[in-house]
């Protein structure tokens, strides 16, 4: 059993352990980390006092402090939070009492389901390099312990070697295992919900905008639409209680949804973009697309507001293709359901607002007019776009119009639908992300959270539901650029993300970076994160095909057989060399019945000795001893030599039972 | 006739002459075949010049006996140039060292002097007498034979100067039963009634096979394994130089073709591992309780 230098295997065990351990801290709560490091110090002081080992009963204190804390963090953070800090307490208990091969041995496999569990929740690229850094690492203390005097930088190219050696086996996994959807369902963690939700109050999108976390990304098969077109609808909200905006149409309420869908008269037909959209896992099911839509490649329901939701929370990287009509106009057969859902407003509130609109009502019979009166109110009046605008109390509505006329776009959507409402004319808040930043390099949109949006459509008769955007009036700059350019200058923007490199993207150098390692990440998402059924049956189809994509995969295919090769090779050459495995079981078992072996002495210097223990075990043995020569001295065939292995596990089978005999008798 | 059976018919008639030493006898063959020279370490009458005398016999060798004594000067072992009146010039006659066995009987009494022009010559495989070169017959070996050390009278051979010959064994008392057999001389046989089991020829044809007996990485790395000890580990106060490396593998190789084989192994190493390792390791003294060849030897695993 070899006994590990514990000190020099920390040196590599302590950063790979830091490394996950920071990951499930960020994720969950700093007290795994907090633990990790107290549980770290006490060895370290171990070490450095030259103690033994902890005694049982402080090992066992120290599971009972831990399954403490763990259930407590079950209680108030959930059960995943609970399994995650059961295992990232593990390995900090097992670095405790970190003495033997064993134990390390333990702590790695720990140590992989942590690295396996920080993949789970971060798929972008930079996550996989330090993790995989980690993961060297820990392989690199498990080779410290075989090979002691190793200097660390060969022991690293060694660990890096090895590493590469697993790839191709990776790679077949890859490309060969299904995918299978999870037979459970995967808890997620609290603070995993990204993105829109269901609900809209007036300060939901203005805290959106302050993440710059990815939403998704789109790639346009030919020319992209213009920024100010680029109106990706999620979610429409049509019930107001007075504080909030709700969905009546989501896809629980299946009758209505059905109802509503068979009133509607819509048809595939026009101009439309071709694109794919790559979303970021937001765990909520709704779907990103532009105006009238038709989602392809996954299982997906379109409801009666022409909002899209997958059959599943999307958890992981999504790819799928959308087509969109974008001047396909939208009629409805308007009836009573229609108005109610459409024209509801809360009984009572916002008197202020519901007089004005009532005096717009008879001031303009059309429509058309008054909506552009309205909006001119917004352009003209000295109304303010901000990320912060002041608190409102009761009656928001009216507060927003007519007092503190600050307000972001979810403040300007809601007030403009309040109005129309009020006045008769059918309306809705529609939630979801405006614009997205051109990336040049690979050609495609990255759409960020603080791209969040809200605006309004409104039912017009003749022409069907019409987009309107009332932040277009107060701020045009958010339609035609990006938000960062709306924002006035003493507001700043992401401001509570000081290292954020969007911020300083007129800075020629740093942009540059950013778009070329955001185009990286895109290309991994794409191709690794996103690998899934889809592109895998493709896979069986391209072998008919030539492109440079197949190439590329018999390619490392070809490496997977030459690799596999070598290792088949180096397999029968260790067999080959290790006859003295079947030697020192013979020797063990001749110690068993009392042949003494003095140091450096040869298999046939024992023959005397045999001689005297029994005839049959000198003739084993003779066999043996011409066996061990034939092997070690004579220059046979690999062939051979593997025969010759092969008989002298035989033979030292034979030299038990010979052994065992001599003994009875 | 194949190599094995040659070599045991010498074997088995130098046994009949020195009877009970069939080791030694092996040993000795194992050198020449090898093409090293001999030291023999004994007391007096213990069968030295017999065995070296039976030798060159059997193989069919020319044969000259130089008895060392203090007074005995290099020119009474290489030979004297003469002037010859008669054709005036100088005539070289040669000593009895020219012969293709040369036993130097009781090496350690000669001085110093005449010591190294014994050893010049079997280093050089030549003499120079007055600038004049005069190559020796081949092959050519030295049987030396030397009295133990605490015997009166004697000059201790230097290491440099035991580096010289490959192996040095011992004969020993022998055993009652092998005295037993001498006294009666139930063989019949002496020494200078030995007829030669083989030709010249044949004695350096084996010489050559000797050579290509088959060697693995194995048996090489046990042998650097046990040159390395001898150098890293401070018990030994001396090393094994790279020409006792040369010579452990080429007397090896001697040894597994006299044991009918023609791959070395392990055993045949640890077999001629003594003779040739132990007056390189220091050790002066034959005999004495610990012997410094089996102790390197219990350092190194040989698989």
């Amino acid at each position: 059993m070899i006994t590990p230098n514990v000190s020099q295997c920390l040196r590599w065990l302590v950063p790979a352990q830091l490394i996950v351990q920071m990951y499930q801290a960020i994720e969950h709560t700093w007290i795994i980390l907090a633990f990790y490091l107290v549980c770290l110090c006490l060895k370290w002081n171990q070490l450095q006092s030259g103690q033994k080992a902890f005694k049982r009963l402080y090992r066992i204190l120290g599971l009972v402090i831990a399954l403490v804390i763990v259930a407590g963090l079950g209680q108030s953070y959930g059960y995943l939070t609970a399994v995650i800090s059961l295992l990232a307490f593990t390995q900090s208990l097992k670095l405790l009492e970190f003495e033997s091969y064993r134990d390390l041995f333990g702590i790695t496999c720990v140590q992989l389901f942590l690295i396996a569990a920080g993949l789970l929740l971060h798929v972008e690229l930079i996550h996989a390099v330090v993790l995989t850094i980690s993961l060297l690492l820990s392989v690199i203390a498990l080779l410290q312990v075989q090979l002691v005097k190793l200097k660390a930088k060969k022991l690293s190219i060694y660990a890096s070697k090895l590493m590469l050696l697993s790839l191709p086996l990776a790679l077949l996994l890859f490309f060969a295992m299904p995918r299978l959807p999870p037979l459970w369902q995967m808890p997620k963690s609290q603070n995993a919900q990204t993105g829109l939700s269901e609900t809209m109050k007036f300060g939901d999108i203005a805290n959106l905008s302050r993440s710059n976390k990815l939403a998704f990304r789109a790639t346009f098969d030919n020319l992209p639409p213009e920024q100010k077109d680029l109106y990706w609808r999620v979610l429409v909200h049509d019930i107001y209680d007075g504080t909030e905006w709700r969905s009546s149409l989501t896809l629980k309420k299946k009758p209505l949804s059905a109802y509503l869908m068979s009133r509607l008269s819509w048809q595939e037909q026009g101009a439309y973009w071709d694109y794919a959209i790559l979303a970021e896992p937001s765990y909520q099911p709704w779907m990103f697309a532009l105006d009238i839509a038709k989602v392809s490649g996954i299982k997906a329901k379109m409801a009666a507001d022409f909002t899209w939701y997958a059959d599943k929370p999307i958890n992981q990287a999504l790819e799928y293709r959308v087509r969109s009509y974008y001047e396909a106009p939208v009629q409805q057969r308007p009836d009573n359901w229609f108005y109610q859902i459409n024209l509801q407003l809360p009984e009572q509130g916002n008197e202020k607002t519901r007089q004005w609109a009532q005096q717009l009502k008879t001031q303009f019979t059309e429509p058309e007019l008054l909506i552009e009166h309205v909006l001119e109110q917004f352009a003209e009046q000295a109304y303010y776009y901000t990320l912060s605008p002041p608190r409102l109390l009761d009656d928001q509505i009216d507060e927003f119009l007519f007092k503190t006329k600050q307000g972001f776009c979810a403040h300007y959507a809601s007030s403009f639908v309040f109005v129309m409402r009020a006045a008769g004319i059918p309306a809705r808040v529609v939630a979801g992300y405006q614009g997205g930043e051109w990336n040049p390099k690979g050609e495609y949109f990255s759409v960020y959270q603080y791209d969040a949006h809200a605006w309004a459509e409104v039912y017009l008769p003749e022409q069907g539901w019409v987009r309107f955007d009332p932040t277009a009036y107060v701020a045009p700059e958010r339609i035609e650029q990006d938000l960062s350019s709306a924002l006035g200058d003493e507001e700043e923007f992401l401001a509570n993300n000081r290292f954020a490199l969007v911020k300083y993207k007129d800075n020629w150098l740093v942009n540059e970076v950013r778009l070329g390692f955001a185009n990286i990440n895109y290309q991994w998402s794409k191709w690794i994160v996103n690998y899934n059924q889809n592109s895998r049956s493709d896979f069986w189809k391209d072998l008919l095909r030539f492109d440079w994509w197949k190439l590329l995969k018999w390619l490392s295919l070809a490496i997977f057989v030459f690799f596999s090769y070598l290792i088949y090779r180096g397999l029968k050459h260790s067999q080959r060399a290790d006859i003295n495995k079947p030697y020192q079981q013979a020797l063990s078992i001749l110690a068993a019945s009392g042949v003494k072996r003095e140091p450096g002495m040869t298999a046939r210097e024992l023959l005397p000795q045999l001689k005297a223990l029994s005839d049959e075990s000198h003739t084993v043995w003779l066999k043996i001893c011409q066996l061990i020569d034939r092997h070690e001295y004579q220059t046979e065939s690999s062939k051979i030599q593997r025969k010759i292995y092969s008989h002298m596990t035989k033979q030292v089978q034979e030299l038990r039972e010979a052994c065992k005999n001599g003994r009875k008798d | 006739m194949q190599a094995v059976q040659l070599c045991q018919q010498a074997l088995n008639q130098i046994d009949k002459v020195v009877i009970g030493k069939e080791r030694q006898v092996k040993l000795a063959l194992c050198c020449l075949l090898a093409k090293g020279h001999l030291l023999i370490e004994d007391l007096p009458g213990m069968g030295k010049t017999t065995l070296s005398h039976a030798l060159a016999n059997s193989l069919g060798l020319s044969y000259r006996r130089i008895q060392f004594t203090s007074d005995l000067l290099p020119a009474d072992v290489i030979g004297v140039s003469i002037f010859n009146q008669n054709q005036h010039q100088f005539e070289f006659h040669p000593g009895p060292i020219f012969s293709q066995v040369v036993l130097a009987d009781e090496i350690n009494r000669a001085s110093p002097k005449t010591q190294s022009a014994l050893l010049e010559a079997m280093e050089e495989k030549q003499i120079s007498v007055d600038g004049q070169s005069h190559s020796l017959p081949a092959p050519f070996f030295v049987i030396a034979t030397q009295n133990p050390f605490h015997q009166s009278g004697t000059f201790p051979l230097p290491e440099s100067q035991l580096d010289r010959f490959l192996m040095r064994i011992e004969l020993g008392f022998p055993s009652k039963d092998a005295e037993r057999t001498m006294l009666l001389n139930e063989g019949n046989e002496v020494v200078a009634d030995l007829k030669p089991v083989m030709s010249i020829e044949e004695f350096t044809s084996l010489q050559t096979q000797v050579q290509s007996v088959a060697v693995t990485d194995k048996l090489i790395n046990y042998l650097l394994n046990l040159v390395h000890e001898s150098r890293n580990n401070a018990a030994f106060d001396m090393a094994l130089s790279p020409r006792a490396s040369k010579g452990i593998l080429s007397a090896a190789r001697a040894w597994a073709m006299l044991s009918g084989r023609d791959y070395v192994t392990a055993d045949d190493i640890k077999a001629v591992f003594p003779a040739i390792a132990e007056h390189r390791l220091g050790n002066g003294k034959m005999n004495t309780s610990v012997s410094l060849s089996e102790q390197l030897m219990s350092q190194v695993e040989p698989i």
